[in-house]
C-alpha cells in the first residue's frame, strides 16, 4: 500500500460469516485498532482496503466484485477465514479464491477459523509495515 | 390475576403423547400412511396429494387446532428426498412434523405447490412462496446487505410512500450457501466440530442439539458433572449473545459509550468461555455422553471472581441506556409485535417473551438439569423495541444468578461416559430434538442408519423471526427499518439453512 495510508486506513468488510464478529471486535476498548488510525466505514467509496470473509454463493461474489469495481484506487484486500482461504465448510465445490485471485490483488491472507482479533490488527499492521 | 402469568403456550415433548397419537391416528386414519412418535414430536408420513386435506384437518378441528407455522425445509440425498413442514398448537400439546416423500426431480416444484396449499391456511407459508411475490407490485427502493452481523444475510425490497414502508419483501439470495448433502460421507465427529457454525453467535448451541440427540437414540444419560458443565457453558454463551445484541443495538443508535463498555463485557465473557473451552466462537466441546475437557477448580474461581464485576457493569450500561430519554424515545412504539401474531409466525425465545407469552423450554421442559435450579422466566408486555431491548437485560441478570448457582453446587465426579465412537450401532430410526437456545428453540430432526446419519434437517428460530420483521416493517419510516430488524436478534447461521435455490 501507499505510504500515504500510514496516517488514515479505511477497512470496508463484506460477506457474512462467523470471522465477521472477531473482525468488528478489534473496534472495542480491550484491542482498540483505531490507535493505529484504522477505521471501519460503510460505502465502498470511502475505502482503501476491502475484507473478504466469509460464505459467498454466485450471486455474492458478483456483489464482491461490484463492491471492489466502485472502490478508489490505490484499493487492495484482505481475505480472512478458512472459508475464503481453501474451502467453504458447506459446500464442497466452492473454490472462491483460485477465481478471485486472477481477478483482484490480495495484500494478506489470514488464516484461521476463525481468526483471532490479535492476527487480524497484526494482518493490517504489516501491510501497514510493508508500505 | 394477570394475564401474564397464565401459561398460554404449553410447550410440545413435555410427555410422550399417547392420548393425542391414538386421536390424531383416529381422525386421519384414510389420509396418511404412518404416525410415529419421534422425541419431541408426531411424525406424520403422507402422500403429497393428501397435503391439503390433512392440513384443513390440523387446522380446523377442534380437538387439534394446530395453528402455529413452524417452518418448511427440504431435505435431498442420494437415498430420500422429503418435504418436512412443522406445526403446532398454543392451545394444546400438539407438535407435528408431516413428511412428504418425492421423487429427486419433483421435489423444487413440490416445494412451490406445498406453498401455495399452505399459503391458504398460514400467513408465514406466502414467504416460502418466492416467485409469484415479487411481481405482484413494483418496487421502488432497494436496499443491499448491511454491514452489521445480523443484517447482511438478506436483501429488502421496499415500495415506499414519501418515507413510510407500504409493501416489503424480504429475499435471502446471497445467503442459500448451503449444500443439500454438507454432511454426506462425514463422520459424526466431524459433524459436531462443524455444526456450530449454524449458530455463531451462541456456537454451543447447536453442538448440544446434536448430541442430546444421539444420546436420546442411544438411551444414553451425560454424568452429573457433565450436565453441570453444560449448563454453565450455556448461560455463558446466553450472556454473550445478548451482549453482543445490546452492542448491535448501540452501533445503530450511534451510542458510543454504552457501545464500548458493551465491547469490554463481552471481551470479559468470551475470556471465560476460552479458559473452558480454548476459543471464543467455535468451542467444539460438547461429546456424546459428555464433554471433552474437565474445569478445574481455578477455573471456577476465576468465574466466581468475574461474576460481581459484570453483574456491576452490565447494571451500569442498563441503568445509562434506561435513563437516557432519547434512547427511550427512539426505541419506544416501533415495531410492535403482539402476542397473537408471534404465536401465529411461530416466533420462540426472547421475541415471544417480550410479547408477553410465557414459553421457555428450560423451564417446561427440565432440559439438561435446569429442574435443580431455581428461576423464573422474565415476560415482557408491550413487544416494541424496548421491551426487546429490556428482556434481554433481564435475562443477562438471570443467566449471571444462574451461573451463581450452578458454581457453588458443582458436583463431584466424571465429566464424560467413555463410548467406543468407531464401532456405535444405531437403531435405525428418526429422531427430533428441540433446544433452546438465545434466539428461541432450536430443531434438528434427522434420520439414522445403522453406522451414520442419513438426513438432517436444521432449523433455527431465526428465520421465522426473519418472516415476521418483513412483516411489522410495514408502515414504519425508513429510517426504522435497521433497528427494529436487528432488535429482532436474527442469526445469520440460521438463515444459511434455507437450501432451496429459486429462479426468477
Amino acid at each position: 500500500m501507499p505510504a500515504i495510508f500510514k496516517s488514515n486506513l479505511n477497512l470496508l468488510v463484506t460477506g457474512y460469516g462467523c470471522c465477521k464478529q472477531d473482525i468488528f471486535a478489534v473496534q472495542g476498548a480491550l484491542y482498540d485498532i483505531q490507535r493505529f488510525c484504522i477505521n471501519f466505514v460503510n460505502t465502498p467509496e470511502d475505502a482503501d482496503l476491502l475484507v473478504v470473509q466469509g460464505f459467498y454463493n454466485k450471486e455474492g461474489i458478483t456483489r464482491v466484485l461490484n463492491i471492489y469495481e466502485r472502490m478508489s484506487n490505490p484499493r487492495g484486500v484482505i481475505a480472512v477465514g478458512t472459508c475464503v482461504l481453501n474451502k467453504n465448510l458447506f459446500s464442497k465445490d466452492s473454490k472462491l479464491l483460485d477465481w478471485f485471485r486472477s481477478v483482484v490483488k490480495i495484500y494478506m491472507y489470514v488464516p484461521g477459523c476463525p481468526p483471532r482479533p490479535e492476527a487480524f490488527i497484526y494482518a493490517v499492521l504489516r501491510i501497514l509495515d510493508e508500505s | 390475576m394477570d394475564n401474564n402469568n397464565n401459561k398460554t403456550y404449553p410447550l410440545p415433548g413435555v410427555v410422550f403423547r399417547e392420548e393425542m397419537k391414538s386421536d390424531l391416528e383416529f381422525i386421519l386414519k384414510d389420509k396418511v400412511d404412518r404416525i410415529t412418535g419421534t422425541g419431541f414430536d408426531l411424525l406424520i408420513e403422507l402422500p403429497p396429494e393428501n397435503l391439503y386435506v390433512v392440513v384443513k384437518e390440523l387446522k380446523e378441528n377442534p380437538r387439534l387446532r394446530a395453528n402455529i407455522f413452524g417452518g418448511m425445509n427440504a431435505c435431498k440425498n442420494n437415498k430420500r428426498n422429503f418435504l418436512l413442514i412443522n406445526l403446532r398448537s398454543a392451545y394444546n400439546d400438539l407438535s407435528v412434523l408431516l413428511k412428504m416423500e418425492m421423487q429427486n426431480d419433483d421435489i423444487e416444484t413440490g416445494y412451490i405447490e406445498a406453498a401455495n396449499i399452505l399459503e391458504e391456511f398460514y400467513k408465514a407459508a406466502a414467504f416460502y412462496k418466492r416467485t409469484s411475490r415479487i411481481a405482484r407490485c413494483d418496487f421502488n427502493i432497494e436496499i443491499p446487505p448491511g454491514i452489521l452481523d445480523g443484517l447482511d444475510c438478506f436483501d429488502i425490497n421496499i415500495y415506499a410512500d414519501e418515507d413510510k414502508v407500504k409493501e416489503a419483501y424480504i429475499d435471502t439470495c446471497v445467503s442459500r450457501v448451503l449444500d443439500y448433502e454438507f454432511y454426506r460421507d462425514m463422520k459424526i465427529y466431524n459433524l459436531i466440530a462443524i455444526i456450530n457454525r449454524f449458530d455463531w453467535k451462541a456456537g454451543i448451541f447447536p453442538e448440544l442439539c446434536l448430541c442430546s440427540a444421539i444420546e436420546k437414540l442411544l438411551q444414553l444419560k451425560p454424568t452429573k458433572r457433565a450436565r453441570y458443565i453444560r449448563m454453565l457453558l450455556c448461560e455463558l454463551y446466553r450472556i454473550s449473545n445478548h451482549i453482543y445484541f445490546i452492542l448491535n443495538i448501540c452501533n445503530i443508535l450511534q451510542y458510543d459509550i454504552a457501545y464500548s463498555m458493551c465491547h469490554l463485557e463481552r471481551e470479559r465473557v468470551l475470556g471465560l468461555i476460552e479458559t473452558i473451552t480454548g476459543s471464543r466462537v467455535a468451542p467444539n466441546f460438547i461429546r456424546i455422553g459428555g464433554v471433552k475437557k474437565n474445569i478445574e477448580e481455578e477455573t471456577l474461581a476465576d468465574i466466581r471472581k468475574n461474576l460481581p464485576l459484570l453483574f456491576e457493569n452490565i447494571r451500569k450500561i442498563e441503568k445509562i441506556m434506561t435513563e437516557d430519554f432519547l434512547i427511550i424515545e427512539r426505541l419506544k412504539n416501533i415495531g410492535i409485535i403482539s402476542k397473537d401474531t408471534a404465536l401465529e409466525y411461530g416466533v420462540t425465545g426472547p421475541n415471544l417473551r417480550a410479547s408477553g407469552a410465557r414459553n421457555d423450554l428450560r423451564k417446561d421442559n427440565d432440559f439438561i438439569s435446569y429442574g435443580d435450579l431455581s428461576f423464573t422466566t422474565p415476560v415482557g408486555r408491550e413487544g416494541d423495541c424496548l421491551e426487546r431491548v429490556i428482556i434481554r437485560f433481564r435475562e443477562i441478570f438471570q443467566s449471571l444468578r444462574l451461573v451463581n448457582q450452578i458454581i457453588n453446587n458443582f458436583p463431584e465426579g466424571d465429566y464424560i461416559k467413555k463410548i467406543n465412537l468407531p464401532h456405535l450401532e444405531f437403531q435405525p430410526g428418526a429422531i427430533s430434538q428441540d433446544i433452546e437456545c438465545p434466539h428461541g428453540i432450536f430443531k434438528i430432526y434427522m434420520e439414522v442408519g445403522e453406522k451414520d446419519i442419513d438426513s438432517l434437517v436444521i432449523k433455527g428460530p431465526s428465520m421465522n423471526s426473519l418472516i415476521l420483521g418483513g412483516e411489522i416493517i410495514k408502515g414504519e419510516s425508513l429510517e426504522d427499518i435497521d433497528l427494529i430488524l436487528m432488535s429482532l436478534d436474527i442469526s445469520p447461521g440460521e438463515i444459511m439453512n434455507t437450501q432451496y435455490k429459486t429462479e426468477y
